[in-house]
């Protein structure tokens, strides 16, 4: 079970949105991480099948990513897609489950399962239009798992849930990455951090970084620090430095900084987080980046 | 093949489950309903003044002709329709048809009037019922001769070639007189509904269709699609299916439902007789019940190409509005453009849009399609090419389809 891509690369004109991108994934879940615009969004469609690619090759085993055969073990999540509003919840998946090559008892049963396992078989004879923009996506979570797809492609898939079913998705994610393949693109660094196996950093349409979450926050030693300060020294701090932590305590402000260079006398360096790492990629390019942190 | 009649079924439940979808058959369906109905509504007025129900007027003239049914149409027959005419006074100051003489003695022979107007009336010279009064024994003769004559100079000054002119000849030659008259009303009715019912058909289709692919594009959901299993196959095969069979069964209701109504409320006597009975000008050796079944079969391929060109555009389309308004300019254009017959290449091609092949004078048009030295008459060609162009464009949607994103 291998999905392979190489030298993966898109471009619209002259802009190029990913950049020549390889990786070999197996059994786990992937989590990639990266701004909007990072191409993270366009990576997922190329390895989806829905969009060519440029340059570059992807494939699984020993099938191509165009082909039915893969399309039969896939399971996909966009990051916005439409449902049909006068369809019933359990209509929509029963559709998608014939879509998928499910025989009707197997659709049926499936549907039961998933619907519970999302928490909706309740509204399984509601109209979807009367869905929350959450039961929404919980509905398409549940359709991307229908044909129990031996790679599993989603895309955002815990925008517009609740924490709690947040964390319901990423045990289920989890779980599932036992035995399949689970790439999921966020820009919510706690996602990728709780369950990603593997994480990869976007930016720019690259990967500028590979690894599990102790080998990313490993890069960022001697790159993190905690200093205590007054408020009139803080401001001068969050003005000039990259700061991802603000905490008052009495008469000072604690600080954690992310910077090359010590960033007050009085700083402490300490152990970096995906967060930190985050911030130190994306701060200074774009201040929006670290919106979801 | 079992998900193909389930995506099949779904498919259906997409386009029916709009409320906006029922709603415009419906509206559809009453609009048809009512084009055939709204006739026998109001008054006939003559010279301003209200005169009978419109109803009355077709029961009365009904009768008048069922009297004339089964009676050869010829010289005789024509001269007692003339002799009724001679009795209208000639110095009236209003309308012929108001005076007592009319009303009493020639509106019974109104039918055979018509016939006779359409054979005698040259360019500039028309054949009013004064003439029709004073009608001759030698004109009465010469009924048929002057109407071979008139068809013959109508091939003549075509602009088909030669070999089409002789072989057009040999085919009038094998029409059939003298005609034996029958009241055709019913048929008439219908061969004019059906225009305005195709082309309500057609409509109705095209915005029926319309989502089939770009309400996928639009809403989101052809990324589902196109990464699942059958995305790239089985389902467009379900959609083409559900979009042609909609297309089959919404042709059929709208001509059943002009056929019934127009029989039932008008007559559906002169189903044997000569096509020249309803329009004289006809070329063609047709019966009227040959004529309305390839009328129906012209609509039928009609609404099949729309559906066919309906279903490429929302392939190859964001947006279902746009192909609803491409169709419609397809549909509306046949009707404000006037193509000369001078143009024959043009005119031939402009007469096989779907709107051109709909109406009476489109598929009984005495241009006629040559191909290879054949020559073929519109009512064959038209849906034979119509149909030929539905299945032409299937492997284009296709395409479009899988192709979509890419």
């Amino acid at each position: 079970m291998e999905l392979v891509f190489s030298g993966v690369t898109k471009k619209y004109g002259d802009k190029t949105v990913c950049d020549n991108l390889s990786m070999k994934m197996t059994k786990g879940v992937y989590g990639l991480l990266g701004a909007n615009g990072a191409g993270k969004t366009t990576l997922m469609r190329m390895l989806a099948g829905v969009l060519d690619t440029t340059e570059g090759t992807i494939a699984y085993d020993s099938f191509d990513v165009k082909s039915e055969d893969y399309r039969n073990i896939l399971g996909y999540l966009p990051q916005s897609f439409g449902y049909y509003p006068e369809f019933k919840a359990r209509d929509f998946m029963l559709y998608l489950a014939a879509l998928k090559g499910l025989e009707k008892k197997e659709a049926r049963e499936r549907t039961k399962e998933l619907l519970a396992l999302v928490s909706l078989e309740k509204e399984a004879r509601q109209k979807i239009r009367t869905f929350s923009g959450g039961m929404k996506q919980r509905l398409g979570i549940a359709q991307a798992m229908l044909n129990d797809p031996k790679v599993l492609i989603l895309d955002e898939p815990t925008a517009g849930l609740d924490p709690k079913e947040r964390i319901r998705f990423r045990n289920l994610i989890s779980r599932l990455g036992n035995d399949r393949i689970v790439l999921l693109s966020t820009h919510i660094v706690s996602d990728v951090e709780q369950i990603a196996d593997t994480i990869l950093v976007m930016k720019d349409g690259r990967f500028i970084c590979k690894g599990n979450r102790e080998e990313l926050a490993g890069e960022m030693t001697g790159k993190v620090w905690e200093c205590q300060t007054d408020e009139t020294e803080a401001e001068k701090i969050c003005a000039s430095h990259s700061v991802t932590n603000i905490r008052k305590e009495e008469e000072k402000v604690l600080l954690r900084v992310v910077s090359d260079r010590k960033p007050h006398l009085e700083a402490v360096c300490v152990k970096g987080t995906l967060e930190d790492l985050y911030l130190y990629y994306f701060s200074s390019a774009n201040p929006m980046d670290t919106d979801m942190l | 093949m079992k998900n193909f009649w389930t995506l099949s079924g779904f498919e259906f439940r997409k386009i029916l489950a709009k409320k906006s979808v029922m709603i415009l058959l419906f509206l559809a369906m009453a609009a048809s309903v009512f084009s055939n109905l709204g006739t026998l509504m109001g008054y006939v007025y003559i010279d301003g003044k209200q005169f009978e129900t419109s109803y009355e007027g077709m029961v009365k003239d009904r009768e008048y002709a069922r009297k004339l049914n089964g009676k050869v149409l010829d010289d005789r027959l024509l001269l007692e329709a003339a002799e009724a005419y001679g009795t209208i006074p000639s110095e009236i100051s209003s309308s012929y048809l108001a005076t007592e003489e009319y009303q009493k003695n020639a509106r019974a022979y109104s039918e055979i009037y018509r016939l006779a107007r359409a054979v005698y009336s040259q360019q500039e010279n028309i054949f009013d019922a004064g003439k029709m009064g004073k009608l001759s024994k030698t004109q009465a003769e010469n009924y048929y001769e002057q109407w071979r004559e008139n068809i013959r100079q109508d091939i003549e000054q075509s602009r088909i070639s030669e070999s089409a002119k002789e072989k057009l000849l040999d085919k009038t030659a094998q029409i059939k007189t003298p005609w034996i008259f029958s009241y055709t009303d019913g048929y008439g009715r219908f061969f004019s509904i059906m225009y305005t019912s195709g082309i309500i058909a057609a409509f109705c289709m095209a915005v029926c269709v319309a989502p089939l692919f770009a309400g996928e594009y639009s809403s989101g959901a052809d990324q589902l699609i196109l990464t699942s299993r059958h995305g790239k196959g089985t389902v467009i095969k379900a959609k083409l299916f559900a979009g042609f069979s909609l297309s089959i069964v919404i042709s059929l209701i709208f001509t059943l439902q002009t056929y019934v109504q127009s029989m039932l409320v008008f007559g559906s006597d002169g189903k044997d007789c000569a096509i020249q009975l309803y329009h004289p000008a006809v070329i063609w050796p047709l019966t009227i019940g040959q004529a309305a079944l390839f009328q129906s079969i012209c609509v039928f391929a009609a609404c099949m190409m729309t559906t066919s060109v309906t279903m490429f555009l929302s392939a190859k389309l964001k947006s279902s509005f746009g192909v609803i308004i491409l169709v419609t300019v397809l549909l509306i254009f046949p009707m404000m453009v006037h193509v000369s017959e001078e143009e024959i290449l043009l005119y031939r091609l402009y007469n096989l849009l779907p709107a051109s092949m709909i109406p009476f004078w489109g598929f009984t048009n005495k241009i006629p399609y040559e191909i290879f030295g054949f020559v073929i008459p519109p009512y064959l060609y038209m849906p034979f090419t119509a149909l030929l162009c539905s299945a032409a464009f299937i492997p284009l949607t296709f395409r479009a389809f899988r192709r979509r994103a890419r």
